[in-house]
């Protein structure tokens, strides 16, 4: 098996599906003949063509409703926003038309495509260009929103996202695109979308995360384990929405203590929701508050000051261990 | 064929939040006749001035408003006399836009510190619910005086479990004697007061036995020297019960607290009145049986002091929450250890609540000397059961009921339990 | 008001008009009459055959057979008698806010009347006349503005779009749908209306920008009725014209008299083979009037004189083509009543047969929002159902 950055991961998600698939198509700003501005998309244009991997106007709006044109008319598009701060600007397309077209015309037009886009911090970029808005597609009735963490997942969770019958909102987390490699098989894979993994098992205490802070948990992880002797599990949430309440509520039954580690800001972001599903369905085993390890709610802050900004292992290992105190 | 048929016309919803507008032209007068789609009449709203085309065809009888008037969604304008024609009656219900309430902010006061509620988790309230204890009775050594798991565990008399741990073994002999082990380390020193000493394999401390535990002491010997025990083990489904007991709401007394053992003693009650032989005594000197007409019900409690058990008279007279009443107070002295002799005197019958110390099941209570019977309670807990075929989980009370085989048979102590049981398992006959 | 605009009996014979004298068409301002000169940039062409009076440029005069301007008559007649019987039955209570088309029904139905059934169409929220002429029952068109979801599906067979309410959403999908067209090869074409205030979306100018440099076969139709709710034209755009916008594009683009059925089924067609034939995108400015209101919760007293509605009368679609049939022999002042007449029950049974069968059901609000409902959207639709049984009720 080979060892693919996320990046090379999520390549060969897409060329898969273009060659099984003559309906799948891309679009996006400089994904053609340049590859994509992270190199994504790179050789598929000399691959498949400019029929099916189209450059577009600078005009992100444009690109979901067009997206969105072609999968009414049976297509089953792949729209790229080159940075998840410009979905912004197509938000009236993807809340209108993406989410809601086969809601509309009582399934007559169901929209199959996909919205990927590299989102969240970490990487020393300019304004806009490090946010985590995915608490907005949530929120939306109608879409999907899956967020990988690893090139394996990654890889898996494109290529089912782009099969799925519904609208899917795909962020990258791009701190990971080319962190680390990791086995992806050459074969065809895909993950169930709403499915949340165990990645390590665990008794005492509960840590739910997604994308790029999942490396930073799996650091805390380490030292909690190995150094403080804490059983803890540990949960990579991977789809938003819809979100695997059944294991989560399990986990956190089982162990009677939770931490939520995410990028987005604090107020109403993701961990939020899970703390009302928890409350709904885990309430009675609560040993301690359910804490969240977030962002403020400032925009995130010109690169210099990035480090503090993010949540780091040393922040998710004194919230782990002020939860095991809270008697 | 001259039928008259009266509709009334309503002003319609006019669409986009109005409510209400002013009548500013009317274009028939009453006894005129007019056709569908004619105008009737015109209408000013915040938004539009609007004119109204008539709803059907016939003769306007009555004309209910007047220019200037203001009029709202769903007044009727208008009756007119279709004749019994075609044409739509003109009564189709609005929908009349209902302006939404403001809302007003609720401020939730704080709860004064008087009745504030006791602070826990809930994995700590849940743990007191399934030990029969109410949280008002622990004191919480947790931060701000939150109640812990400890706290919990130790005011049960167990040590801090696992949670969902197995349950310990059975305690043999007096159930009301609660263990609190020490975590003791080979050779640390003993919790105990006495007299520090050696014998020939180590160091001991000698303790001089209580008064209370001399009794005790004797009492027990007696009791199982004389008495020839048979214990019958049961089980009784309380899910019913515990529901009942958990929604009962005295609007007379609404700080009254019912706990499974208020219900037990009453179904006890009955099933004594039932079967009499179990309240009754021996009495091998003049070799009688004695029937009492009266039920006292002794409660054994652990006090300081050890195992007492004080009785409740004539609990046969007594309701449900007249007993738990009187648990209370039993409850309350117990913690003092303020019972008198007489408090312990005269009792027909005693039952043991074994179960709140700890996970005890079964055990073979020791009857008090001078009675038949006795019945200790285990801890109630969900168990998968069979009800209807299915198996479910159910909320099982043990039951560990000893008899005095010299007076008491087989015959007369299983429909006795058979009683009890179907009290506790149908607890609506019962509260009658 | 329909009656005096369509009360042409005593016109037997076209009146003669005196050459190269149109109406010139300038918003807000007490006059309008329509510009035929060149502009600068460009030489947008504007296009009228059939003028207000309902004399014929007969070198323009379009091939088409008897049959078909028989059934336009129809389509228009029963495009007015429809909104008309909406508003009717908004005033009464039926129906919800709607937005009225009097006035525009030739602009309407010159947009379709070119297409085939593999062509599409994007209609604007004024656009019924068109929906009808598509295949729409008016049953189903009068469900969807009194607010029951069963009547938003575009028929089966049907190859339109929903309308967008947000003004101007709905361009880019149409031409998504278009690109797909290039994308499979498939020589069809998309046309898509909208209105002068749509015009002023960015949203739309990226649709416009993206069909001209991807040649995607897509026919524009904008609206020009004058008003954006109360925003006239001269506050909308500073540009001479709208039709110069396609041609900043880079499109051929073009102006028609909106209220001529005749000019808009030539543009539009020519517009259409353009684009199935690969030659992309036309811009097509077509002049109207709005000579009502916005939505039937607007007042246009408050902010449109009267004055400047009048002139518009005398350009009433339907009067000039009435006389134009009657020129060419297939109508008569007689049998047109009889048409009217027979539009007006056509819309009076569409509008019994939606009394007698129109029920939501609200047991089906949950569905079509996924192809499979989540858990946790089953989950809230079974406490919704079960809201539903204990409150009883009409069992949708």
């Amino acid at each position: 098996m080979a060892e693919l950055t996320m990046v090379e991961a999520l390549n060969l998600a897409l060329d898969q599906c273009m060659d099984r698939d003559a309906d799948v198509c891309l679009m996006g700003e400089d994904i053609g003949i340049n590859g994509g501005v992270f190199r994504v998309t790179k050789g598929l244009y000399e691959k498949y063509g400019a029929r099916r991997v189209m450059d577009s106007t600078l005009a992100e709006c444009g690109i979901i409703g067009t997206a969105v044109g072609m999968a009414i008319y049976g297509l089953k598009p792949v729209a790229e926003i080159q940075f998840s701060g410009f979905t912004m600007q197509a938000f009236d397309q993807v809340e209108q038309n993406m989410a809601r077209m086969r809601n509309r015309t009582q399934g007559r037009y169901p929209i199959r495509m996909v919205m990927r886009t590299p989102y969240g911090g970490g990487i020393r970029a300019v304004e806009h260009h490090s946010e985590s808005r995915e608490a907005y597609w949530a929120h939306t009735p109608g879409l999907k929103v899956v967020i990988p963490s690893g090139p394996r997942n990654a890889r898996a969770l494109l290529a089912a996202s782009i099969e799925d019958p519904d609208p899917v909102v795909f962020y990258e987390p791009k701190a990971v695109y080319r962190a680390f490699r990791e086995e992806v098989p050459e074969t065809h894979e895909t993950m169930p979308l709403g499915k949340a993994q165990v990645v390590r098992p665990g008794n005492d205490l509960s840590i739910i995360s997604y994308g790029a802070m999942m490396r930073v948990c799996r650091e805390a992880v380490d030292d909690l384990v190995e150094l403080h002797g804490i059983d803890v599990e540990l949960i990579d949430l991977l789809s938003i929405s819809p979100m695997d309440t059944q294991t989560l509520s399990e986990s956190v039954s089982r162990t009677g203590r939770c931490v939520i580690v995410h990028e987005g800001h604090q107020t109403c972001g993701i961990a939020s929701e899970i703390i009302a599903r928890l409350n709904e369905h885990a309430f009675e085993y609560l040993c301690a508050p359910i804490r969240r390890v977030t962002c403020p709610d400032i925009p995130f802050p010109y690169f210099q000051t990035e480090k503090q900004f993010l949540p780091d292992a040393d922040t998710v290992i004194g919230a782990v261990q002020e939860t095991l105190a809270w008697e | 064929m001259n039928r008259t048929m009266s509709t009334d016309f309503k002003l319609p919803d006019l669409g986009e939040g109005v409510h209400e507008g002013q009548v500013i032209k009317l274009h028939v007068r009453a006894g005129e006749t007019i056709r569908e789609d004619e105008p009737l009449m015109e209408v000013e709203t915040d938004k539009a001035a609007v004119e109204i085309p008539s709803p059907c065809t016939g003769r306007v009888e009555r004309v209910h408003v007047e220019e200037k008037q203001l009029v709202h969604v769903g007044d009727v304008m208008f009756t007119f006399d279709t004749g019994g024609s075609e044409g739509k009656s003109a009564t189709s219900e609005p929908a009349v836009t209902i302006a939404a309430a403001p809302s007003t902010p609720v401020s939730v006061p704080a709860p004064s510190t008087s009745t504030r509620r006791k602070a826990a988790s809930p994995a700590v309230r849940r743990l007191a619910r399934s030990l029969n204890l109410s949280l008002d009775d622990i004191s919480g050594s947790g931060t701000g005086g939150r109640i812990t798991r400890s706290d919990v565990e130790s005011h049960a008399g167990t040590a801090t479990a696992p949670q969902g741990g197995g349950s310990s073994a059975a305690p043999t002999g007096i159930p009301a004697t609660s263990i609190t082990p020490v975590a003791a380390a080979p050779h640390s020193p003993l919790a105990v007061e006495g007299i520090e000493d050696t014998d020939e394999y180590g160091a001991i401390v000698r303790q001089p036995l209580s008064q209370a535990r001399k009794t005790i002491s004797r009492v027990m010997s007696t009791a199982w020297q004389t008495i020839p025990h048979v214990t019958d083990c049961n089980d009784a489904d309380i899910t019913e019960l515990d529901c009942m007991r958990r929604e009962f709401n005295d609007p007379d007394n609404p700080g009254r607290r019912l706990t499974i053992l208020a219900f037990v003693v009453r179904a006890v009650c009955r099933s004594l009145q039932a079967i009499p032989i179990l309240n009754a005594s021996l009495d091998e000197d003049s070799g009688e049986v004695i029937y009492r007409r009266y039920v006292n019900i002794g409660i054994g409690v652990e006090t300081e002091r050890g195992l007492v058990a004080p009785v409740i008279r004539n609990a046969d007279t007594m309701s449900v929450g007249d007993i738990a009443d009187a648990l209370e107070i039993i409850t309350t002295n117990a913690r003092s250890a303020s019972f008198g002799v007489n408090d312990t005197r005269g009792g027909t019958y005693t039952i043991s609540n074994a179960g709140a110390m700890g996970p005890t099941r079964y055990s073979t209570p020791i009857i008090q000397p001078g009675q038949v019977g006795c019945l200790a309670l285990g801890r109630a807990r969900k168990m998968p059961w069979v009800v209807e075929d299915q198996v479910v989980p159910r909320l099982i009370l043990p039951l560990s009921h000893s008899m005095d085989h010299r007076l008491v048979d087989g015959g007369r102590e299983i429909p006795f339990i058979g009683h009890l049981i179907e009290d506790l398992e149908s607890p609506m006959r019962f509260m009658v | 008001m329909p009656d005096e605009l369509n009360d042409n009996s005593d016109q037997e014979a076209p009146i003669p008009a005196t050459e190269g004298q149109f109406p010139e068409l300038k918003h807000g301002v007490k006059s309008s009459t329509m510009d035929t000169s060149p502009i600068d940039p460009g030489n947008i062409e504007v296009l009228q055959i059939l003028d207000e009076h309902g004399q014929l440029d007969k070198s323009l005069d379009p091939p088409l057979d008897d049959e078909l301007l028989v059934k336009i008559h129809r389509g228009l007649v029963l495009t007015r008698a429809f909104d008309h019987r909406m508003l009717t039955m908004q005033r009464q209570g039926e129906m919800g806010t709607f937005a009225p088309n009097l006035g525009q029904e030739a602009c309407q139905l010159g947009q379709v009347i070119p297409l085939s059934r593999k062509d599409w169409y994007s209609p604007s929220y004024r656009s019924f006349g068109a929906q009808i002429w598509r295949g729409w029952s008016m049953e189903r068109l009068l469900l969807l503005w009194a607010g029951y979801h069963e009547g938003f599906p575009p028929p089966a067979g049907v190859n339109d779009l929903p309308f967008s309410i947000v003004v101007g959403s709905h361009v880019l999908p149409a031409v998504g749908v278009a690109m797909g067209m290039n994308y499979k090869s498939d020589a069809s074409c998309m046309v898509v209306n909208f209105g002068d205030g749509a015009l002023s979306q960015g949203a739309v100018a990226e649709a416009l920008n993206i069909a001209a440099v991807n040649a995607a076969p897509v026919v524009f139709v904008c609206e020009n009725n004058g008003w954006a709710i109360s925003t006239p034209l001269n506050k909308q755009a500073a540009s001479e014209n709208l039709a110069v916008r396609g041609l900043g594009f880079g499109m051929p683009s073009i102006r028609v008299d909106g209220n001529d059925i005749l000019a808009m089924t030539v543009a539009v067609d020519e517009a259409a083979q353009r684009a199935r034939a690969g030659g992309g995108p036309t811009f097509i400015e077509a002049v109207t009037y709005r000579m009502s209101l916005h939505t039937t919760a607007d007042d246009p007293t408050v902010y449109r004189e009267e004055e400047l509605v009048d002139p518009w009368e005398e350009r009433c679609p339907i009067r000039r083509y009435e006389t134009y049939m009657k020129y060419k022999g297939l109508l008569t002042g007689e049998l047109i009543q009889k048409i009217h007449a027979e539009c007006e029950q056509e819309v009076i049974e569409a509008r019994d047969l939606f009394r007698s069968t129109a029920a939501s059901h609200p047991r089906e609000i949950f569905d079509h929002l996924y192809e499979q409902l989540p858990p946790e959207l089953e989950a809230q639709r079974d406490a919704y159902l079960r809201r539903l049984d204990e409150r009883g009720g009409p069992d949708g």
